[in-house]
């Protein structure tokens, strides 16, 4: 299963001298519901990752698993029921992932894109007028024809056609993919060095997802920090630098994109990727399963929260989560029967 | 054995009317056709949003009355049948939508959602009819005792399985799928596709299976549709039209699908990283 002798990704321990900028670190981040109360419970634990400058980092798992908590307690959007703990490096300013200085980020630090782009586009006002506003405030652009410039080079930059006549159109006149491209738009408007995109393209249908995700790709070559949420792995692996896999509130492997489809760690990731290939391959009468439920984070499983539907587990995997470790070069993953003993 | 077959099926939406109230407006939501489904066969329909799908799902379903053309299903014609000559014929067409949240009354019990087809278009006793989704819920994995909990006490994938459910228990000969599992985690996708399998070849069931994933499609399916603007313009073996595409449509999903890699599915090439 393993590669032989992988490339370890540049930057994947410690600081070098030659290595880009590195724009976001996020360390020990929890997110703990009701705390204190009896019904409290975590919804993230122990998140650990970063970005830099260039790439494009991919959250990946499925409902519940803390993957979304995780991206807005990067900019202090968290529920207010939800108490966060840890440290969150933004560039070479530190925040405790409490503060309420993390709002402060939003737009000009980091930009984001959500879910659904009819929601979040004013249907009363054309493009134009939304930049506007966006440019104003976050940039100071009180000229009309200077923000009208912007607005333009914008919406060509995500790769919207004839620019200079969509800026004068109103959501509805778009269709679904221009509407989330001039989302992005919006979202590069603050001139962020980190760009977080919450499922972009579940709207979309799998040809315009494909294309959406590919100018994710080309804003990250571009030099933007690209952190995104999504709940399928074989299409952002195929774009990203780094995966991430979350489970049940926990991180359970973080590695190169391609080392994850291809030698995957974590028994939860092998289960998935074997899902999916069965998928493509088609040479099975069956697909292989995961058994059992998704379970939700305040009814979570002691130890690690994976152990009942795990075919590989181990009798400590019951009451114990395991440390992190590094089977192979460049990728951590959390799990005992990997040599979380080590 | 031919089980389903339409002739020149169509929906004609009017949009717009002149003072006289003809048509001026109309929008070819299915607009031609022809498919034909043999007992025991997965036929799997493919296309973008909007290119007619559903519609021609409801059409199958009688949930809309075509605008011309035929349905048949074992030999009869059926499109044109008043609604107290369908309720014979509903039982043997059944349907699992796409997001089972929202096709549950959350305010029936889950025994009670099963049962109601049962009730409505059967003449079974009651004791019978409790029988029947006792097994259907065993047959599709659902523990008994969940009977009397409702939707939301459920997961997302019990909930799918409650769907089906309800379905199976009319004995139905077609089912359609309209993306049964694209409202699923991706953990519990595979064990859907799974007992999917599983049930049609108990029952011998046909399915029409609905989905813009075209690798799930490819996947599931004996035979593949592919749908543009209310037509489909390439049909055939699931073989042939995914190396043999003919029409442009198909080339351009599968190249979107193509690219995606997953271990030992890819011709190689690195990765990023």
């Amino acid at each position: 299963m393993s590669l032989p002798n992988a490339q370890p990704e540049n930057n994947a321990s410690g600081a070098a001298a030659e290595e880009p900028r590195r724009i976001l670190e996020v360390r020990n981040l929890s997110v703990e519901f009701y705390p204190g109360s009896t019904r409290a419970f975590h919804a993230v634990v122990d998140a650990n990752f970063e970005i830099e400058a260039g790439k494009m980092v991919s959250v990946v798992g499925e409902s519940g698993c803390g993957k979304t908590l995780s991206a807005l307690a990067l900019v202090g959007l968290t529920p207010p029921a939800a108490r966060c703990r840890g440290t969150i490096v933004h560039g070479s300013r530190s925040f405790e992932a409490s503060s309420s200085a993390l709002a402060r980020l939003r737009g000009r630090d980091v930009g984001m894109v959500f879910q659904e782009p009819m929601t979040a586009l004013n249907p009363l006002f054309s493009l134009d007028r939304q930049f506007r506003e966006v440019l104003r405030y976050l940039r100071g652009v009180e000229d009309r024809k200077e923000a009208r410039d912007i607005s333009t080079e914008l919406l060509d930059r995500v790769g919207l056609d004839r620019p200079e006549r969509r800026v004068n159109q109103f959501p509805h006149q778009l269709s679904g993919g221009q509407r989330q491209r001039a989302m992005i738009a919006l979202a590069l408007a603050g001139e962020p060095s980190l760009l977080i995109a919450d499922e972009p393209t579940t709207a979309l249908d799998a040809t315009l997802e494909r294309r959406v995700m590919e100018l994710f790709r080309k804003l990250a070559d571009e030099g933007l920090g690209v952190l995104m949420i999504s709940h399928d792995l074989p299409l952002v692996a195929d774009v990203s630098d780094r995966v991430v896999v979350m489970y049940s509130g926990y991180t359970v492997e973080n590695g190169p994109a391609h080392q994850l489809v291809d030698a995957p760690q974590h028994p939860y990731t092998r289960g998935l990727v074997a899902s999916a290939s069965a998928i493509v391959l088609g040479d099975t009468p069956r697909l292989p399963v995961i058994p059992g439920e998704v379970p939700s984070p305040d009814r979570r499983p002691g130890g690690c929260p994976f152990h009942p539907r795990c075919p590989e587990k181990l009798d400590r995997c019951e009451s114990e989560f395991p440390p992190e470790s590094e089977p192979v070069a460049g990728v951590r993953t959390a799990c005992w029967a990997r040599g979380g003993d080590q | 054995m031919t089980l389903l077959r339409t002739i020149d099926l169509a929906k004609h939406f009017v949009l717009d009317t002149d003072m006289r109230g003809r048509p001026t407006e109309v929008e070819k939501a299915v607009d031609g056709v022809d498919l034909t489904l043999a007992e025991n066969e997965i036929l799997g329909l493919v296309g973008e949003s909007g290119c007619g799908k559903t519609t021609l799902a409801r059409l199958l379903l009688r949930i809309l009355r075509p605008t011309r053309g035929e349905v048949h299903l074992d030999g009869r014609r059926i499109d044109h049948l008043s609604e107290r000559s369908l309720r014979e014929i509903r039982p043997k067409l059944q349907a699992v939508f796409q997001d089972p949240s929202e096709s549950l009354n959350p305010r029936f019990t889950i025994g009670e959602s099963i049962g109601e087809g049962l009730r409505h278009l059967t003449d079974l006793s009651h004791d019978e009819s409790r029988r029947r989704v006792h097994e259907g819920m065993e047959r599709v994995g659902l523990p008994a005792r969940i009977a009397d909990h409702y939707p939301h006490q459920l997961s997302g994938g019990q909930r799918q399985r409650v769907g089906i459910a309800r379905a199976l228990v009319l004995r139905p000969r077609l089912v359609i799928l309209d993306e049964p599992t694209s409202a699923l985690d991706v953990s519990i996708q595979a064990q859907i596709i799974n007992l999917l399998f599983d049930l049609k070849d108990e029952n011998r069931l046909s399915y029409i299976f609905i989905s813009h994933d075209l690798n799930l499609v490819r996947y599931v399916s004996d035979r593949i549709g592919v749908m543009v603007a209310g037509r489909i313009v390439e049909m055939g073996p699931t073989r042939d039209v995914v190396e043999n595409p003919e029409h442009t449509e198909t080339r351009t999903l599968l190249e979107a699908v193509a690219r995606e890699r997953v271990a030992g599915s890819a011709p190689g090439g690195p990765g990023r990283g």
